[in-house]
């Protein structure tokens, strides 16, 4: 999943999007409000992190902005502001969550995780497709209760492939999706990655989870089922 | 009644026109009397210099006959006009027939040549006015000359007829001209205070949210009034706009550097140990700035504050609240009832709701409800008061807790971020700004937190 980071102290910058890495998102990151408003409008952003306090574009204008440009992808806003009229204003004029100042980065993940789950359609931190459970929170993945291992770009490609379950999804949607870098995209890459994952996930080479729609990328086949249908 | 300026100045105008009227009365009743008797006095003088002139008091013992007197009101008896002369001594030589059956008193020895004019009563208790006039009389005969006392009366009946008519007829037209004046003084009243009718009249359209500012074309007086008086409505709006904007910016500078510590430390698994220890003093620190930023950001209730509509604001944080708690399942939702004010800052209400509802849901299990109602205020005059009840469906405090989470940074469950804060600061808000209380009701069925603000 692409996330924009936009927040104009360099420091937690820089340590909030090694974390945001870390926890396996591709992250693009703008100092200011300029520069994000060209990111966000630029990239396929999957959700972005805004802070209101930034010098040049404050963070409202510049969530009013992409709104106006007609960007859907949800927004957290950080602000130092905990004041009740600050949030509602950040929340009416287009955020979809916002998070005060000093916050604990688990606090950021959990609330970025919620919002990326939200804007496909999920509600709870399992995705479930049929037999698969793929616990966001945890990181794990598993078929009819019994765990696969799979690494970390094999969850990030998973991730995306079963939160856009049924849906086709181009090899260059999901490079844009999983790399922050152009130089960074390969499709040989992605071809190995989702031949791993299918040998992880169907070793029986009967339920093909993954399929490929020729020319046009890759979908995964279960459709969701909700906790109680299982 | 004695709370309105006009009905004071008009009692005022009122006590003195009475008493200014009363005391004109008085003196021109005085006066009326005093030539009303002077009248009298004069006419028993005329008597008095007839009754010498046609007397012959070389005859003492008949100075006078029946057939010389020209006035016949002295041959009437009981005619109130009486008239008698004495010797020396107060024997009467002479009385008038009118004076059948009755006498006046002899007024004694004066001196000679000198009138004498004094209050008598005869002995049929007739009050009189009587003259009297001593002469010392030589006779013909060159004998030693005699004393004679003459002394004509008149009853006071004609002269109370007189001045009761008089302080009829004053009475009538001080009457007249009291109520008169008492019009023309509400008029004059009216027309000169109309400006401050205006003033206070535009003071409650500000006040009712109608108005920002006294608009009126004042006279000189007031001028400066009420040009002050915009300049504080102005100042008063940007000086707090300001001050929160001073805030905050100050919460922008010390709670970033938090936020760069706060992620570094939780980033960098190297720093785990350095991490553990920082955490509760980084805690503290991010809520003592929250708590404190937020008890100066308070704004109360203030003088002429524009009234604020609850509904729509109630609205405003139950969207936003569906919007942040979207992917758990709770219904959230308010009721209004009919013609709820807040008599206060804007920002206030939106804290005290925003944070009451926003602890709300992160405890509530299904359902977070808001009710809002109007209370009766302890004096008449005064504005309703606000009770705001915030439900949920969720575990509670235990009841020995309750007062211990209502105290600033107290947070009962660390897995729930930001709960203790909202508490202490609603607490805070109500408790400073509005006199008011904030109670926290826990059972099985769930928790209640109830704001009871007052506007007195």
């Amino acid at each position: 999943m692409r996330l924009l980071l936009v927040e104009d102290e360099r420091q937690l910058r820089e340590s909030l999007a090694a974390r945001l890495r870390s926890e396996g998102f591709a992250v693009d990151v703008a100092a200011n409000g300029a520069e994000g408003l060209f990111s966000g409008g630029e990239y396929p952003i999957d959700a972005a992190i805004v802070d209101l306090g930034l010098p040049d574009l404050p963070g409202a204008e510049l969530i009013a902005k992409w709104r106006a440009k007609g960007l859907t992808f949800p927004i957290l806003i950080l602000t130092a502001r905990s004041s009740w009229e600050d949030k509602v204003a950040g929340l009416e004029i287009g955020a979809d969550d916002y998070l005060v100042k000093p916050f604990h980065t688990e606090e950021l993940l959990a609330r970025v995780r919620a919002l990326l789950r939200r804007a496909a359609g999920w509600t709870e931190a399992k995705l479930r497709c049929g037999a698969f459970i793929l616990d966001t929170g945890a990181k794990s993945l598993t078929y009819d209760g019994n765990e696969i291992e799979i690494t970390a770009f094999e969850y990030k490609v998973l991730e995306y492939l079963m939160m856009h379950a049924g849906r086709v999804v181009s090899k260059t949607e999901l490079s844009e999706h999983l790399y922050e870098d152009d130089n960074d995209r390969d499709s040989n890459v992605l071809e190995v990655i989702i031949g791993r994952l299918r040998k992880k996930l169907d070793p029986s080479r009967e339920l093909n989870p993954v399929e490929t729609a020729r020319g046009h990328g890759y979908r995964f086949r279960f459709e969701r089922t909700s906790a109680s249908s299982e | 009644m004695l709370h309105s300026l006009h009905s004071r100045l008009l009692i005022v105008a009122g006590v003195v026109l009475a008493a200014f009227l009363s005391v004109a009365a008085a003196v021109l009743d005085h006066g009326f009397r005093q030539t009303a008797k002077a009248s009298v006095q004069e006419r028993l003088k005329g008597q008095i210099f007839v009754l010498l002139g046609l007397a012959d008091l070389d005859r003492p013992s008949q100075p006078l006959t029946a057939a010389q007197i020209p006035d016949p009101a002295l041959a009437m008896p009981e005619s109130g006009h009486y008239a008698q002369v004495y010797d020396a001594k107060g024997k009467v030589l002479w009385r008038s027939r009118s004076m059948l059956g009755l006498t006046v008193q002899w007024p004694g020895e004066r001196a000679a040549g000198n009138f004498v004019f004094e209050d008598a009563i005869s002995s049929t208790e007739e009050r009189l006015f009587c003259l009297s006039y001593l002469v010392q009389w030589e006779p013909r005969d060159k004998r030693k000359p005699e004393v004679y006392t003459l002394q004509a009366c008149e009853g006071r009946r004609e002269f109370n007829s007189q001045v009761h008519g008089f302080q009829r007829s004053m009475w009538l037209w001080f009457s007249g001209l009291a109520a008169f004046l008492m019009l023309i003084q509400t008029a004059i009243l009216r027309w000169g205070i109309a400006p401050l009718r205006q003033i206070a009249s535009e003071l409650r359209a500000i006040e009712s949210g109608q108005q920002s500012a006294l608009g009126g074309n004042y006279p000189r007086e007031l001028q400066a009034l009420a040009r002050n008086l915009n300049a504080l409505l102005i100042a008063r709006d940007t000086h707090l706009q300001r001050y929160r904007n001073a805030l905050g910016d100050l919460a922008h500078s010390l709670k970033t550097p938090l936020a760069v510590i706060r992620s570094i430390l939780e980033s960098d698994h190297r720093a785990r140990a350095i991490a553990d220890a920082l955490k509760e003093p980084v805690d503290q620190l991010d809520a003592t700035i929250k708590y404190q930023l937020q008890r100066a950001a308070t704004a109360g209730r203030g003088a002429l504050a524009p009234p604020v509509e609850v509904g729509p604001i109630l609205e405003r944080i139950i969207v936003s609240l569906r919007k942040v708690y979207h992917a758990r399942p709770i219904l959230i939702s308010g009721t209004v009832a009919p013609a709820v004010i807040f008599y206060g800052d804007q920002g206030d209400l939106m804290e005290i709701l925003g944070n009451l509802a926003d602890n709300a849901c992160k405890w509530a299990r299904s359902r977070v409800w808001v009710e809002i109602l109007r209370d009766k205020p302890a004096s008449d005059n005064a504005r309703p008061w606000l009770r705001i009840r915030v439900h949920d469906d969720g575990p509670g405090v235990p009841p020995e807790r309750v007062h211990e989470v209502m105290r600033r940074g107290t947070r009962l469950d660390q897995s729930v971020e930001g709960h203790g804060i909202g508490l202490a600061t609603v607490r805070e808000i109500v408790e400073t700004g509005y006199v008011g209380e904030l109670t926290l009701q826990c059972g099985p069925q769930g928790t209640v937190a109830e704001a009871l603000l007052k506007f007195d």
